[in-house]
């Protein structure tokens, strides 16, 4: 009953500050869908930035003159490292095919001997397609017998990794300008309707309403606020996306969960800053 | 029920109550006289602590204003019906809603509103304007609808505040009929007013604050 009571309450005063909560809810809206766009470009890195690590691979030459048996030891120790995907075993005489067919020269034509070593090219799992972990995974690789060299694309991948902490940290500090921007919207328009409901709020005191009763109908209020404008702002990144989708990149990709996630974020954001409002304006009414 | 001892009350410097000892028992009819400004409604808001006294204790019920938290304002509240000069309807709901209003926000269920509302209504004599704003009510209605949102939460002790200080005096009479009324069938008035055409027309017992001190007339 007290329940119905708050809601109900909540959405009167949702609909009497008209225009304190059109503009808070269109600034909900505008800061929520910066947001999710920010979010929807930072999964689309992730995405493509995974695809370009999925690329990187070790490649590890094998000292000229190991025995067989020396380059089966290799490969078992390799295989079994935690890092490893899988490993391909590039002989003397598959490199120089592969030569053959990327240059379009048989080696032989050049040389009178092959000077491709063997090798053995490492693929890793995922986690360890980092600068730092391919860094280590090197370092330890060395110091196996009968490795000669270990090669990667060392600039490329510190790039990746770069690129994905100023994405992260870009993302965190427009993440927190935007939520102190929509708490200050929900907390003055909450203000606003405390003040314009002073007389219902010094009844219900009068008539032996608890505080937490009082405070109920604001929360649930702050809480609409948060939902209309996160929900409108999810509607407005979905369209945003197909139109994306259609006219400049097919390849976009999002989630459903990024929806989800920013219309509950919103509404917590609309309890949290109804709350402050209510903890510092209803005593002095 | 109601009980002041020694009570003393200051406004910055000015000092409004003085060693005010009185007690309002189950069943009375009570005046405080005295002219505006006096502290009148003053004895009232320390009857439903929205203010404490700074030397003295008033106990409601079974509450001291020495110990009482803030938690159990409210409670007291439920069992004193408070009524103003200026009404302190809600003018966006109806006759129905404000007098329902009292019993919504302390969690009664809607059949129950329902029922102790139209009672209460009708008691009052405005069952037939439950559907009313206040704005199309007369003074003398609203004072009505004050009077049953005080009511309806059955008090001990209805409080009013000046009731009859914006009406004609046709529905000041009224008014004090149906005050009248309400105390014959147990709970007891406490009155603040300065009209003492009516009080010689309504006689109960009258307390006159003057000055800070309380004196019996």
């Amino acid at each position: 009953m007290s329940i119905l009571f708050s809601i109900n309450e909540g959405f009167k005063g949702f609909f009497k500050a008209r225009l304190a909560t059109t503009l808070s809810v269109s600034s909900i809206t505008l800061t929520i869908f910066l947001t999710g766009m920010f979010v929807i470009f930072t999964i689309n890195l992730q995405s493509w930035l995974g695809f370009l690590r999925e690329k990187i691979e070790i490649e590890l030459f094998i000292e000229v003159g190991s025995t067989d048996q020396e380059i089966n030891e290799l490969k078992n120790k390799i295989s079994s490292l935690d890092e490893v995907k899988e490993i391909e075993y590039v002989s003397e005489e598959e490199a120089a095919k592969r030569f053959e067919k990327e240059f379009g020269q048989n080696v032989f034509d050049v040389l009178e001997f092959n000077p491709f070593p063997s090798s053995i090219i490492i693929h890793l799992n995922k986690g360890y397609q980092t600068a730092s972990a391919i860094g280590k995974l090197k370092n330890r690789l060395e110091l196996f017998a009968n490795v000669d060299e270990v090669f990667y694309k060392k600039p490329l991948l510190e790039k990746i990794d770069q690129y994905v902490q100023i994405a992260y940290i870009l993302g965190a500090l427009i993440g927190i300008i935007i939520i102190i921007i929509a708490i200050g919207l929900i907390f003055n328009t909450i203000r606003l309707t405390i003040y314009a409901r002073k007389d219902m709020i010094h009844i219900m005191r009068l008539v032996g309403a608890t505080e937490g009763f009082i405070r109920k109908p604001f929360l649930v209020e702050g809480m609409i606020q948060g939902f209309l404008g996160g929900s409108l702002a999810s509607l407005a990144i979905y369209y945003s996306i197909k139109l994306v989708q259609i006219y400049i990149y097919p390849y976009v990709i999002s989630n459903n969960l990024v929806f989800l996630g920013l219309v509950l974020f919103s509404m917590i954001i609309g309890l949290f800053s109804a709350y402050l409002s209510v903890g510092k304006y209803i005593r002095i009414i | 029920m109601i009980q002041f001892f020694n009570v003393d009350l200051h406004y910055g410097d000015k000092q409004i109550l003085h060693h005010i000892t009185f007690h309002i028992t189950k069943g009375d009819f009570v005046y405080i006289i005295g002219p505006t400004g006096v502290g009148k409604s003053s004895i009232l808001k320390l009857i439903y602590f929205e203010e404490f006294p700074d030397a003295g204790t008033i106990i409601v019920d079974q509450y001291s204003s020495a110990k009482i938290k803030p938690r159990d304002i409210p409670y007291v509240r439920r069992k004193v019906g408070v009524v103003f000069q200026d009404f302190k309807l809600l003018p966006d709901r109806n006759v129905f809603e404000n007098v329902a209003f009292a019993l919504r926000v302390t969690g009664v269920s809607s059949a129950v509103i329902k029922k102790k509302v139209l009672l209460v209504l009708n008691e009052v004599g405005l069952g037939h304007r439950r559907n009313h704003y206040p704005r199309e009510l007369s003074g003398g209605e609203q004072q009505r609808v004050a009077i049953a949102r005080a009511l309806v939460n059955e008090p001990t002790i209805v409080l009013a505040d000046e009731p009859t200080g914006n009406l004609d005096p046709k529905s000041a009479v009224e008014i004090l009929e149906l005050l009248e009324s309400i105390n014959k069938r147990g709970t007891a008035v406490l009155m603040a007013t300065h009209n003492y055409s009516l009080i010689k027309q309504f006689p109960h017992q009258t307390l006159s604050l003057l000055e800070g001190e309380l004196r019996e007339e």
